[in-house]
Parts: C-alpha cells; sequence; structure tokens
C-alpha cells in the first residue's frame, strides 16, 4: 500500500480492538468519542496532506526499504536535506491543526532505533537490525502510525530501576521463554497512542548491568493482549462534550492526547524484540531517541506559534489596536522567538551527519539548543499572545449566552470590538488564544514543550558534554597570550 | 505542449499556491498539464513555490519556470499562451 488516505487511516483504526479508559469506563467506539476525535482528526491530518499535490513535497518520500513512495513520517532520513524537510513538514503539520499532531514520536523512535540496533549487532554480533528493518518496512508498507513509548512512570527519581520499592517502576522483562518474552510496567504521557496502530517501546534511561531486564525494547499492536490505556485529562476537555460544541472550543477540529499504558504480562514474539538486556546500549538509545525528538520541537511547536501569532494580530485587529506601535513590537517579538526556534530546527538538521547503519541523524547540540530553547519561547509567546488578547479571552462568557434570546443582545452590545467585525469572530479568535495558551492545547505548547523529550535540565546536561570546553579554553589561552610550561 | 506541475511542501506560502495553478490551468487550456514526476517527459516544468527559499527540486534537464507569486502565474500565463498552437 505504501500511502494510506484519510478515510482508509480512520477504517484501519476502527478494526483495533483497543481497551482505552475515559472517567472509569471502557471507551466503546474512540474514533467517534467526542474528547478522542480532534486528535484523531490532528493524527488524520498527516494522511490528508500526503494526498495533496501541494503538499507531497514534504509528506512523501521514496523508501529505502522497499522502493514504494511512503509518508515522510515512517521515512528513514537519508541526508541533511531529509532532516531538513522533516522540519518543514512538522510546521506545516502545526500550522494545519494548530496542535498536537502526534506522529513525530514513532517516526523520531524508528530512526533511532535503526541506528542503535545497528551498533549492537556489530558489537555483539545479534540479529536485532535486521529484525527492525523487517519490522519497520511492514510498518512503512502499511502506512502504520507507530506510538514511541519511552518514558516510565519511575516512582522515585533519585532510585535505578532495581532500587525501586516497586520492581515494576520500570517496564522490564518478567518473562523469558523460547518464543519470545513477556513485559510488565507501565509507559506514561503517551501521544497519540489511541491513534496508533502499532507502539514501539524503548528504556528511558541509561541502564548499569544489574538492569538487565530493564533494558528491553520491543514493539506490539496497540491492541495486544494484556494493554491498557487510561486516558489523560486536559484543561477544559469537557466542553468537547457540551451540545453543539464549536466556538467555546477555540478549535473544534483538532487536538492532541496522551495516555498512560499498562503493560500488563504482555507477550512479545521474538522477531519484534530490538534489545533484550543489553544494557549498554540503553543510553545511545535514549540519547539518539531524544535527540532526534528535541530537534522534531523545531518544526511542531513553530507551526503551533505561527497559528498563536496570528491569532493574536486579528485579536488586535478586532480590539482596534492593530497599529499600536507596542502591539506591532510585541509581534514583531513573537515572531523572532518562532524564528529562533525554527533556526534552531533547521541548524541541527542541516549540520546533521551519516550513522554507520547509513540514516541520517541531527547534530546532537544543537538539537538539545533547539529543545533549551523551546522550554521557554512559547510560553513567551503565548504570555504576549494573553498580553495582546485582553482579559476577555478568560472571562468570556459562553457561546450559549451569546446565543440566548434575553442574553444574546448585551453580549453582542458590550462586546462588541472594532467596527465592521462580527462579535462571533472575537469570541472565536479569544477562543483559540485560551485554546492554545491555557486550553486542551496548552498541553502539547507549553507543557509538552517543557516536558516532552526530557525536562530542561536533560538538555542541559547534555549541552555541559557536547559543548567541547577543553577548545574553548584553548582559545582563550591562545588570544590572553598564557603559555602554560610543559614537564 | 506538456506541462508538469510541481509544488513545494508549502510550509511557508505567502499566495495561494493552489488557486494560482486553477487559474495557469484554466486561462492557458490550450496545453496539458500534468503532476510532475520525476523522470516524466514534459516540455516545461512550472514550479510552484510558496516563498523565495524556492525549495523545491525538479530533475535538471527540464525547462523550468518558477512560480512565486499571483504575478509570476499571470507572466507563466502569458508565457505559455504564446506558445499555444
Ligand atoms: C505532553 C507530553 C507528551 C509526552 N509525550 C511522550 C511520548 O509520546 N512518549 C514518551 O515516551 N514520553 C512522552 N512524554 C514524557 C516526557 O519525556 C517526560 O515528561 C520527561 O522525560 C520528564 O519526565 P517526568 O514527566 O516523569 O518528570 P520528572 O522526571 O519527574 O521531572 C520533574 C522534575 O524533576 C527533575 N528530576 C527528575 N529526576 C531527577 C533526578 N534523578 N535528579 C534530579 N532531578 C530530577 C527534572 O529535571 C524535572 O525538573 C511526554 C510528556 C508530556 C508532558
Amino acid at each position: 500500500m505504501g500511502v494510506m488516505t484519510r478515510a482508509q487511516y480512520i477504517e484501519s483504526l476502527e478494526k483495533l480492538n483497543m481497551k482505552v479508559y475515559m472517567f472509569g469506563e471502557l471507551v466503546d467506539k474512540p474514533t467517534e468519542h467526542p474528547i478522542i476525535v480532534p486528535s484523531m482528526n490532528s493524527l488524520a491530518m498527516t494522511y490528508a496532506l500526503a494526498e495533496k499535490a501541494e503538499h507531497q513535497d514534504l509528506m512523501l518520500a521514496k523508501s529505502t526499504l522497499n522502493g514504494e513512495t511512503i509518508n515522510r513520517f515512517n521515512y528513514l532520513h537519508q541526508s541533511s536535506e531529509d532532516l531538513i524537510k522533516k522540519i518543514k513538514m512538522q510546521r506545516l503539520l502545526g500550522q494545519k491543526t494548530g496542535a498536537c499532531f502526534q506522529r513525530c514520536v514513532g517516526m523520531d523512535a524508528a530512526n533511532a532505533m535503526f541506528n542503535t540496533t545497528f551498533e549492537m549487532d556489530e558489537k555483539h554480533g545479534t540479529d536485532y537490525h535486521e529484525k527492525f528493518t523487517k519490522y519497520w518496512r511492514y510498518i512503512q508498507q502499511k502506512d502504520y502510525t507507530v506510538d514511541g513509548a519511552m518514558t516510565d512512570p519511575k516512582g522515585d527519581r533519585s532510585l535505578p530501576p532495581t532500587k525501586q520499592i516497586d520492581p515494576d517502576m520500570y517496564l522490564r522483562i518478567v518473562e523469558r521463554r523460547d518464543d519470545g518474552i513477556v513485559v510488565r510496567g507501565a509507559k506514561m504521557h503517551q501521544t497519540g497512542m489511541v491513534n496508533s496502530h502499532e507502539v514501539l517501546v524503548m528504556p528511558t534511561i541509561a541502564m548499569r548491568e544489574e538492569d538487565k531486564d530493564y533494558a528491553v525494547s520491543f514493539a506490539v499492536p496497540s491492541d495486544a493482549n494484556g494493554i491498557l490505556m487510561i486516558y489523560g485529562r486536559q484543561s477544559c476537555d469537557t466542553r468537547k462534550m457540551e451540545d453543539n460544541a464549536d466556538v467555546d472550543l477555540g478549535n473544534c477540529k483538532f487536538g492532541g492526547h496522551e495516555v498512560v499504558v499498562i503493560f500488563d504480562d504482555v507477550f512479545v514474539p521474538n522477531e519484534r524484540i530490538f534489545m533484550n538486556g543489553e544494557t549498554e546500549f540503553a543510553g545511545m538509545l535514549v540519547e539518539r531517541f531524544a535527540g532526534y525528538h528535541r530537534s522534531s520541537y523545531g518544526g511542531c511547536k513553530v507551526g503551533v506559534g505561527d497559528v498563536l501569532i496570528g491569532a493574536a494580530a486579528l485579536a488586535a485587529e478586532y480590539n482596534g489596536v492593530p497599529k499600536a506601535s507596542h502591539i506591532k513590537d510585541k509581534l514583531i517579538e513573537m515572531v523572532h522567538l518562532n524564528e529562533t526556534l525554527y533556526s534552531c530546527g533547521i541548524a541541527c538538521s542541516a549540520e546533521g551527519s551519516k550513522t554507520k547503519a547509513g540514516n541520517y541523524i541531527i547534530d546532537m547540540l544543537l538539537a538539545n539548543i533547539c529543545k533549551q530553547n523551546v522550554t521557554r519561547f512559547p510560553y513567551e509567546i503565548a504570555r504576549l499572545a494573553e498580553d495582546i488578547a485582553g482579559g476577555l479571552m478568560v472571562t468570556m462568557p459562553s457561546d450559549k449566552d451569546f446565543k440566548d434570546e434575553k442574553l444574546g443582545k448585551y453580549l453582542e452590545k458590550y462586546l462588541k470590538g472594532a467596527d465592521g467585525v462580527p462579535v462571533e469572530h472575537r469570541q472565536r479568535i479569544l477562543r483559540l488564544i485560551e485554546n492554545i495558551s491555557l486550553g486542551t492545547a496548552a498541553v502539547g505548547y507549553r507543557t509538552e514543550s517543557m516536558h516532552g523529550a526530557g525536562s530542561p535540565q536533560a538538555q542541559r546536561i547534555m549541552i555541559s558534554r557536547q559543548s567541547n570546553m577543553d577548545m574553548k579554553k584553548a582559545l582563550a589561552k591562545n588570544i590572553a597570550g598564557i603559555i602554560e610550561l610543559t614537564q | 505542449m506538456t506541462v508538469g506541475v510541481k509544488y513545494c511542501g508549502g510550509c511557508n506560502a505567502e499566495y495561494e499556491r493552489v488557486r494560482a495553478v486553477e487559474r495557469i490551468k484554466s486561462e492557458a487550456s490550450g496545453h496539458t498539464f500534468k503532476p510532475y514526476k520525476d523522470g516524466g517527459v514534459f516540455d516545461k516544468v512550472i514550479v510552484i513555490v510558496g516563498c523565495g527559499k524556492a525549495c523545491a527540486k525538479v530533475g535538471e534537464r527540464h525547462e523550468v519556470v518558477y512560480i512565486g507569486s499571483e504575478a509570476d502565474a499571470t507572466s507563466a500565463i502569458a508565457m505559455l499562451k504564446s506558445t499555444e498552437g
């Protein structure tokens, strides 16, 4: 198949028998649940845009595994130019959805897995790379969406896996059989899992010799026996359950989601195991996945930023102050911050390099710089959007009041802004700003910017490691004329 | 003429690219327009780029016309019309 249409994608999800729980109940049909559907629409956009000639230059690529045209989200990057196209594709998707479109994690996990398994085999004579390549060829051919599952619950963060009171705080192998392994544990914050066909599991931290049972990587279908998902709440989520929900949602079509995924003794057949006790490679896999994913944020968050900046500019127009110098300056600042993030995404891609396995990897230092900026700039962009929007974005009555026979006329009268702008337009834009800066989409735009792909400190550790400080010190000594005596 | 149509990905479009192509197709309707494919045979290829970066690439052997604005589309229409048999 190679490339699914949007309709085929949704049809394929309907066939899955996933166990998704929300508000304590099993969800009957996830593809029809009003809280889930907007997130499905976002992910479906990765299929819909691939159908359109005017976006295919970014959305499609030629597989090096089977020669077919495939969705770029399932592609193994072959050059710096490919890595740049990935960033542009992610920006485009952010622009079209104004939300998290969820398909990046699997793409980033696959690229990291492809080159890490190669180096594992080189050292241990194992056949993980061949198995993973075979698996990924299948994913490309089916045009499936794969959830990338790294983050464990971690219990007491100061303790390693084997020292936790509950040994299941990090996902682990509980049984080794001739035909495979049985795993137990959980993965937290899983983006887009309910909209995914498969889940690709990786360890969450570097491991020590005694952590063998925790150094495990594998893939299973998202409806495999023993997997259950518990849907994460988002601020304002139940607005989607209201009758005729539209204006008050800010973005009624698109959204994102995260779930807690429980692996309750899940069997993994041998051909789908890609790491089984090779503790010294857990760190490499984590670093590489995080590197790819940290660069991804220089695309997706920028696209959502484009939407938020546009909304702020419209809010200023609707309030009648588009020409005020401080407003113009604030919009310039928002663009400056947003494009700085993009510059980082492009830079770490342009400086990408070839791995031993043949696919390309981003520049690690620049990818960490990118993500470190992402932990800050969206917050500042949202702050400026709130400044420009005015207080109404958080105090506005419900759309039902606007439509009410008695109350509507007051709201139409007193919530009017600039002449010629319908009050409903003002409502819609302010709700969109609310949605991105503190409603459902803020999960992706703010807190995911902070913690997704690792909390800020994780990047600072990497930046410190990659900073080549000795060279910088030597430069300073040279300029300052410091000559050290050699022994 | 057979004219290949190639779009950039559209992450920073400064004008309505699809509308510009529709206009070219309808106003220069004496030509046959086909989606561009690597290795395809075209008399000309129009490359629709959304911004000045013009990042879309096509094979070197083609005669290429870049369209980066509505004004470019208008010029392309005039050029195509002048070659209509
Ligand atoms: C919206 C969202 C989407 C996400 N999507 C995915 C996904 O699709 N797949 C996936 O695998 N993960 C995903 N993540 C998880 C993300 O990678 C983690 O949130 C991140 O690694 C931080 O882990 P944590 O949330 O457990 O926070 P914690 O690790 O508890 O961090 C909280 C604070 O404690 C500090 N801290 C933690 N441990 C230590 C320590 N040992 N010593 C000193 N300080 C410490 C941190 O630096 C941070 O400041 C997502 C997260 C979010 C918020």
